[in-house]
């Protein structure tokens, strides 16, 4: 008997494929035959764990080690423990040379730039995080891969602390792909727009360390030609710059022949403009361009044609800093002016000098503070310092720039009158925070979500930053003023509590015409405080209706309602965990022209953890486009009372599925025939799409294990035209 | 240079640092192993908590800043190492603390660190625990009776035949329930070992 039953037929018992006819057949077989069972036994069993010898030990469990795991997972999800010196008792790798370049492990796109996209790798010869930049596989132009090289070939040369470093290039399938220093923080263009503008202090720092990197650079003859805020990467921990993408660059004696115009406009050089030849003087001007922007939070030129900077670039005076922020001092507005002279002879001519410069300034002023008691004669040496410096520079300039300021004074006049008119303009339309109807300026949004009645409206029209907001017990909107576009950028978190707006039961809260960024440095995990983590959190029994606004979260979900009610339209909404969550409990949700995304999550959840009851619950989805590298989880489903009501129309779907089934549901032993299968489907949802796009490549149901999944494929439930199909037919 | 793998194994996922769901199973898998081995080194229970919390956050920071070298060996025999010198280090620091001299828990320690033979006790810890994890993450997925079929014999220690007379079904149905469940959980032990040895 034992022989007949073939191995192959003993997997399937194992995995539970058989039907119950047939198992029942093979148990019989087992009680009788030791032969047989001793083959079951040998494809079953691990040699790890000696089955019939001995009992396991149970799992070990006392008070004192739940508390360790669950403190633990505690700190695993502020990560805040994790990143302190390492353990200090293991051998420390020896650094060996990086021989070829296999072993590189790919983890995760970092980003995608003009020529390339950048990703994470793991580099597992010499254990360390690297960055890959390769070239875009399908355009990799002939000039592109020489750009590249010739971008290796340069920095290769350079090893300085402010300058990215490259550990080396290859050909991967005929494209080059650089092995990069993997930097963990952001770039200054990223904490440009996250912030709007930057302390004085951090901008002559940040100026002080991309022009010591430049130095060094300059020395080794590369001139970098292409520097501007997404070049520039900032290192989260220890705040230093670290200069990347020499993709421009150009070696020593390679600036014979034609140049092609190349760069971002905002931040070249007049040289540059008219694809003139250019030398270390031209990355000078893009500093001084830089320094601009990181101080007034602009651009010196500003136009929507890049012809038309670069025209003004060349043609133009850039505006004194002062104007915008009068909070800096002469010394620093006349460096900036110096820098970003038209004519390269007039400028600073050297990266070095700008160090210099700037040391002497931070040097001061650190004196200035250090010592209370000699703080007198301090100031009058300062004084002499100051004025000494002052009298160089404005001598300095003066003697440059003599013939040009006699014929460019009246330019600059009209310049400055012009700029004074805008401002008086300026003044006459609200700025910040009010409440319709109330001629208070108000601090914050805080103050006017407190100030404000029931029904009102409060209006916002600048850029502003905002600690957290509750509205409890009111009916409010909060809406762009008319003609512009605010930016409201949302602090850390502070006392636990994820949600940065946060809606109580019994509440109504519209947004309109926002753009709200939350942007936390603190890693926030996916669930506390008996919720999940999302910029905006509805409670059971409230309202929101959002138009017209772009939500971005960097750390949790974009927005959450546990319960309640959403009306969302016309909306961008981009979460890490998570676009849009709404779930449990009676809720409905109404989402219309809308894009959602979600980083490492899903796009949209509706998972009634808590089961539905109301006939009310529903969730609509119409003209919207998904899209996420991971599921889509249109329907979260657990544990229901009542099929929830899910309609789709018009949607486009890009992510690894489109709908989830999981919890009992798979799990459900009693669930063994297709039929059963499909009817629990019927339990679950009450399924209507039209019109909508799925994904050809991609699998379009999910069901977290394996083993559910192939049994709703059975039960012919697995792929987009079976899922319609099946909803469109009547069951008995 | 190869572009493959790019589905992360656990250790380069925990490497990435921002992938709580694989903390999760380290702290879940090993923070039992430290405590047991802990407690079989002689620690009180709460000297045994104190040390597994301090010693885990120092194998996520030491992971973190990847000081753990796959050329030298194998992930255990690095963890075993690290955890050998915490607990020399530990009970070095209790008797310098002299906590009443000739404090026969203080000379229990250092004995027992000196006799017993690291690297099995580990083993046996680490294989146990990944039992137990494992265990912990398929039950949901089989029907009570099988469950109990295979916890029965293989934990609690009954016989097949007790077991059966127990659950009213055949010695047959009892071998097959506990062989499912094995197979099951041999497949979900590998998937977490994958990640460290791959």
């Amino acid at each position: 008997m034992s022989t007949s039953i073939s191995d192959s037929r003993l997997y399937r018992l194992l995995r539970g494929e058989l039907n119950c006819a047939e198992q029942a057949e093979l148990e019989m077989a087992i009680e009788s035959d030791s032969v047989l069972r001793g083959r079951l036994e040998r494809l079953s069993h691990s040699a790890e764990w000696p089955i019939g010898s001995a009992p396991l030990p149970a799992k070990l469990t006392t008070e004192h080690l739940s508390g360790v795991i669950a403190s633990l997972l505690t700190s695993v999800a502020d990560n805040s423990q994790m990143s302190d010196k390492p353990l200090d008792n293991i051998e420390v790798s020896e650094i060996q040379k990086l021989s070829g370049l296999s072993g590189i492990r790919i983890v995760r796109e970092l980003g995608r730039g003009g020529m390339g996209i950048v990703y994470e790798g793991i580099d597992d010869l010499l254990n360390r995080r690297v960055a890959v930049k390769q070239l875009f596989p399908s355009g990799s132009k002939a000039t592109d891969k020489r750009r590249l090289l010739r971008e290796a070939q340069a920095i290769a040369l350079l090893r300085h602390e402010n300058i990215l470093d490259v550990y080396g290039v290859a050909l991967h399938e005929g494209t080059p792909v650089l092995i990069q220093q993997f930097v963990d923080g952001q770039s200054l263009e990223q904490s440009l727009s996250d912030a709007f503008s930057l302390e004085l202090e951090q901008c002559i720092d940040f100026a002080k360390q991309i022009a010591k990197g430049l130095a060094a650079a300059h020395a080794a003859g590369v001139v970098h030609r292409d520097l501007k805020p997404a070049n520039i990467l900032l290192q989260q921990e220890t705040q230093r710059i670290l200069i990347a993408d020499f993709g421009l660059a150009s070696c020593n004696g390679d600036l014979e022949g034609p140049q092609v115009i190349a760069g971002t406009p905002a931040y070249m050089s007049p040289e540059q403009t008219t694809g003139e030849l250019i030398d270390q003087r031209s990355d000078l001007f893009s500093l001084g361009a830089l320094l601009y922007r990181m101080i007034t939070g602009r651009l010196p030129f500003e136009h929507k044609d890049p012809h038309q900077v670069m025209r003004l670039i060349r043609t133009q005076e850039c505006p004194n800093v002062r104007n915008d922020r009068p909070d800096v001092p002469t010394w620093l507005a006349n460096c900036i002016e110096h820098l970003m002279a038209k004519s390269p002879s007039d400028r600073i001519q050297s990266a070095q000098s700008l160090v210099d410069l700037l040391d002497k300034h931070q040097n001061k002023k650190s004196d200035e503070r250090s010592s209370p008691v000699r703080k007198r004669t301090q100031v009058v040496a300062s004084i002499c310092v100051g004025s000494c410096l002052l009298a160089w520079l404005v001598g300095y300039l003066y003697n440059q720039r003599q013939t040009e300021w006699s014929n460019k004074g009246s330019v600059s006049e009209n310049l400055s009158s012009a700029s004074s008119n805008q401002s008086s303009t300026a003044t006459e339309r609200r700025q910040g925070v009010w409440i319709e109807g109330d001629a208070r300026q108000l601090q914050s949004l805080a103050d006017a979500i407190e100030l404000a009645e029931d029904g009102a409206t409060i209006r916002v029209a600048s850029d502003i930053q905002a600690a957290r907001i509750v509205v409890d017990g009111k009916r409010l909107t909060i809406a762009a003023a008319e003609g512009s576009r605010p930016r409201i950028t949302c602090l850390e978190p502070e006392n636990g509590g994820a949600a940065q707006f946060l809606i109580r039961s019994r509440s109504d809260l519209t947004l309109r015409g926002l753009t709200v960024e939350w942007r936390p440095i603190e890693d926030i995990p996916l669930y506390m405080d008996g919720q999940f983590a999302a910029l905006v959190s509805c409670f059971l029994d409230a309202k929101l209706q959002m138009e017209d606004c772009d939500i971005t979260s960097s750390q949790t979900g974009a927005v959450v309602g546990i319960g309640g009610q959403a009306t969302i339209r016309n909306c961008k909404l981009a979460g890490r965990d998570f676009a849009v969550g709404w779930m449990a409990l009676d809720s409905v949700a109404e989402v219309t022209d809308c894009v959602l995304k979600a980083d490492i999550g899903v796009c949209i959840a509706f998972p009634p953890i808590i089961a539905v009851t109301a006939e009310s619950t529903r969730l609509h989805v119409s003209n919207t486009r998904f899209a996420t590298r991971s599921s889509v989880d249109l329907a979260l489903v657990r544990v229901p009372e009542r099929a929830v009501p899910i309609t789709v129309e018009k949607c486009q779907f890009q992510g690894a599925s489109v709908v989830t089934l999981t919890g009992l549901t798979n799990r459900a032993p009693s669930l063994q025939s297709p039929a059963d299968i499909r009817m629990n489907a019927r339990r679950l949802l009450r399924w209507n799409d039209s019109e909508c796009e799925y994904s050809e490549s991609n699998s379009f149901l999910d069901a977290r294990t394996f083993r559910a999944l192939k049994r709703w494929k059975e039960a012919g439930i697995g792929s987009a035209s079976e899922w319609q199909n099946f909803w469109r037919e009547e069951l008995p | 240079m190869k572009f493959v793998d790019t589905q992360p194994s656990l250790l380069a996922r925990i490497r990435d640092g921002t992938d709580r769901a694989a903390w999760e199973v380290f702290v879940e898998l090993y923070a039992p192993v430290v405590f047991g081995y802990a407690m079989k080194h002689g620690l009180q229970e709460a000297d045994a908590a104190d040390f597994t919390q301090d010693t885990i956050l120092g194998l996520m920071r030491s992971l973190k800043s990847f000081e753990y070298d796959r050329s030298k060996g194998s992930f255990r025999g690095w963890l075993v190492t690290v955890l050998r010198n915490r607990l020399k280090r530990v009970g070095l620091q209790a008797a310098r603390q002299d906590r009443g001299s000739g404090d026969s828990t203080v000379l229990q320690q250092l004995h027992s660190l000196a006799t017993i033979q690291p690297d099995e006790a580990w083993e046996h810890e680490v294989k146990l625990s990944e039992f137990h994890w494992a265990a912990q993450r398929i039950q949901p997925e089989f029907q009570p009776n099988t469950w109990s079929a295979f916890w029965q014999t293989t934990v609690v220690g009954q016989s097949i035949q007790q077991v059966a007379e127990q659950l009213g079904i055949t010695t047959g149905a009892v071998y097959v329930a506990r062989s499912r469940v094995l197979a099951r959980l041999r497949t979900e032990v590998q998937l977490a070992e994958s990640g460290w040895t791959q």
